[in-house]
Parts: structure tokens; C-alpha cells; sequence
């Protein structure tokens, strides 16, 4: 099974999802700023990487977990690569799209824009941590909703 | 090997990339561009998808995508998934055609919308199309000779 979870950029929103599926963020209380920081790929990936998925892990069920930018056309960039997919031979019941732009607020938008659009990294950065902390629990209820249709799909697939 | 043709809506631009590769066209005629399936038809449901147009002589599969602006950004994941899933870049040529876009085009499927004024479209839709379609023509006969190339080296060369 692989997991693709989407952003605009694949900078921020999908980079925590993954993180935190992937056990590389708490999910017992809000990270703080600098755990967000460590992150790969946290506030760096570049506007001319974007479509490009990025690895993050495996998790304990040995699905692969992706990040993806797919920019403002994400429900036609999800289309194509799932055309694609199935036009190369390949089973799509074996992979698993997350919008999680759903999650994101007014502040990590205009932090995402001011770092990764215009450059001003030190006031956008800490402006994309301060509303991801602020939505942290919904990132938490994602993934945890993620987990389980991931088991569900391993366990109709017969793969568990 | 999969060749594939992408523009704004798939039904222009990379309709008749893939109609040139699959030698269904040939010379600038207006009557048989006409005659293509779907030619200047915008349809929403149909962005996105791969359209499999033919086989080519090399046994080269030709597809067409609509992908309005986010050609370049459906390229690389193509080339993220070739590489994921052990197809191979090699496996893959993704030609990117909207730079080849103009006025005229723009404003014949614009028109073409309404239908009362779809023949008026048509009309600016082939304008456009007749201006590029040498460019057209020389970046899918370099698509059909070097396999390995990108579509942006196609289309600056």
C-alpha cells in the first residue's frame, strides 16, 4: 500500500500528516515550534518540486507514505495520476490520495506564501507553525480516520 | 514506451499533436482537423484523464490529457510515480504543448462556448491552430525521433 498525502506545496500541511503518521510527531500534545522545523521537507520544498512525491517512511503496517504538492488543481492532478496509474497496469485499490489542505488555516497560508513564495522565510515559518499548532487536533483526527480506512483497505486486500 | 500530449483542455493542441504522430493528419487542412473526435470540445470531466489516441509505428502508445496550467506539475509526478513504481523515466515522454497556445486559440474556445457562435470559435479556433502548426508539426517529429528528450528542450529547441 502507498500513501500519498497532498498539499498546495508539499511543504507543510502534507509534510505533518505524514510526520505524524509515521510517529515522528506527538500525537499526545501540540509539537513545538523547532520539532516542526526538524521535519524533512518542513517550509523547503521549492515551487519547481512541486508534483514531485517525496518518501517520508514506511509505517508499522509497511506502507510506503508520500507528501505531494499538487498546487491549486488537486482534484485534476489526483485524476491524472490515478488515470496514469491505472493505464500503467498499476492496482489503485493499493493506493490511498489525502487532501490535507482541509486542515490548513489563514496563518500557515500566508506563512507558506511570505516563505516559500516570496522568500521571507523568518516571519513566514513561524507564521505556518503557529496555525499548525492551532490545528493540530484535526491533523491528529485525519490521520487516526487515515489509519483505519489504511487497516480496512490492508484487511480487504488481504494484506495484513 | 507511452508518448503523451498535454494542453489547457487536451482537445486542441494535443489532439492534433496526437493526430500528427499517429499520421491521422498531415498538412494544415481545416476539414479534417474538424473531423478529429471532440476537436475544441471543453469538458471538465474529461480533464485530468489520459485518452489513448493509437499505437505508433515504433509501438509507442499515444495518449492526450487535459491539464489546464499544471502540465509541468503532472509531468514530474508522472516521473515520480515511472520511478516509484520501477517503470522507468525512459518509459515516459510527457510533451507539454501549452506554450504553443495563443490569442486566437484562447479566444475560439472561448467563443466556441457559446453555442450559438461555435462555428465563429471553430473559425479562430483553426487561425490559432494553422499559426503553430509548423511548430507543432517539428516538436512532434522530434517527439517521434528522440524519445528521451523533454518536452521543455522540445519546445525551446
Amino acid at each position: 500500500m502507498k500513501i500519498f498525502y497532498y498539499c498546495f506545496g508539499s511543504a507543510h500541511s502534507s509534510v505533518v500528516a505524514a510526520s505524524i503518521h509515521l510517529g515522528m510527531l506527538p500525537t499526545d500534545r501540540v509539537p513545538k515550534p523547532h520539532e516542526f522545523i526538524m521535519l524533512p521537507h518542513y517550509d523547503k520544498t521549492s515551487s519547481f518540486e512541486i508534483g514531485t512525491p517525496f518518501i517520508m517512511g514506511r509505517d508499522e503496517f509497511n506502507s510506503e507514505i508520500y507528501i505531494l504538492g499538487m498546487s491549486n488543481e488537486r482534484e485534476l492532478v489526483k485524476n491524472a495520476i490515478l488515470s496514469f496509474a491505472s493505464k500503467c497496469g498499476i492496482n489503485t485499490d493499493y493506493i490511498m490520495m489525502i487532501d490535507t489542505l482541509q486542515n490548513v488555516n489563514l496563518k500557515t497560508k500566508i506563512g507558506g506564501y511570505m516563505s516559500r513564495r516570496l522568500g521571507f522565510v523568518r516571519l513566514g515559518r513561524p507564521l505556518t507553525i503557529k496555525g499548525i499548532q492551532e490545528k493540530y487536533s484535526d491533523f491528529l483526527d485525519l490521520v487516526k480516520k487515515v489509519k483505519g480506512k489504511e487497516e480496512q483497505n490492508l484487511r480487504k486486500l488481504n494484506l495484513t | 514506451m507511452k508518448v503523451i500530449y498535454s494542453c489547457y483542455w487536451g482537445s486542441c493542441l494535443a489532439l492534433a499533436a496526437a493526430s500528427l504522430h499517429l499520421g491521422f493528419l498531415n498538412e494544415f487542412h481545416a476539414e479534417d482537423i474538424l473531423k478529429l473526435p471532440d476537436f475544441g470540445k471543453m469538458n471538465y470531466d474529461k480533464l485530468g484523464r489520459l485518452f489513448y489516441m493509437g499505437t505508433d509505428m515504433y509501438g509507442r502508445k499515444v495518449y492526450i490529457i487535459g491539464s489546464k496550467k499544471s502540465g509541468k506539475i503532472i509531468e514530474r509526478a508522472y516521473n515520480g510515480f515511472a520511478e516509484i513504481y520501477g517503470i522507468g523515466k525512459n518509459c515516459l515522454q510527457f510533451v507539454e504543448l501549452s506554450g504553443l497556445n495563443n490569442f486566437y486559440i484562447s479566444l475560439g474556445l472561448l467563443i466556441s462556448r457559446v453555442n450559438m457562435f461555435n462555428r465563429i470559435g471553430m473559425m479562430f479556433l483553426l487561425l490559432g491552430l494553422k499559426k503553430v502548426y509548423g511548430d507543432l508539426n517539428r516538436i512532434v517529429e522530434k517527439t517521434k525521433r528522440e524519445p528521451d528528450k523533454t518536452s521543455q528542450a522540445l519546445i525551446k529547441g
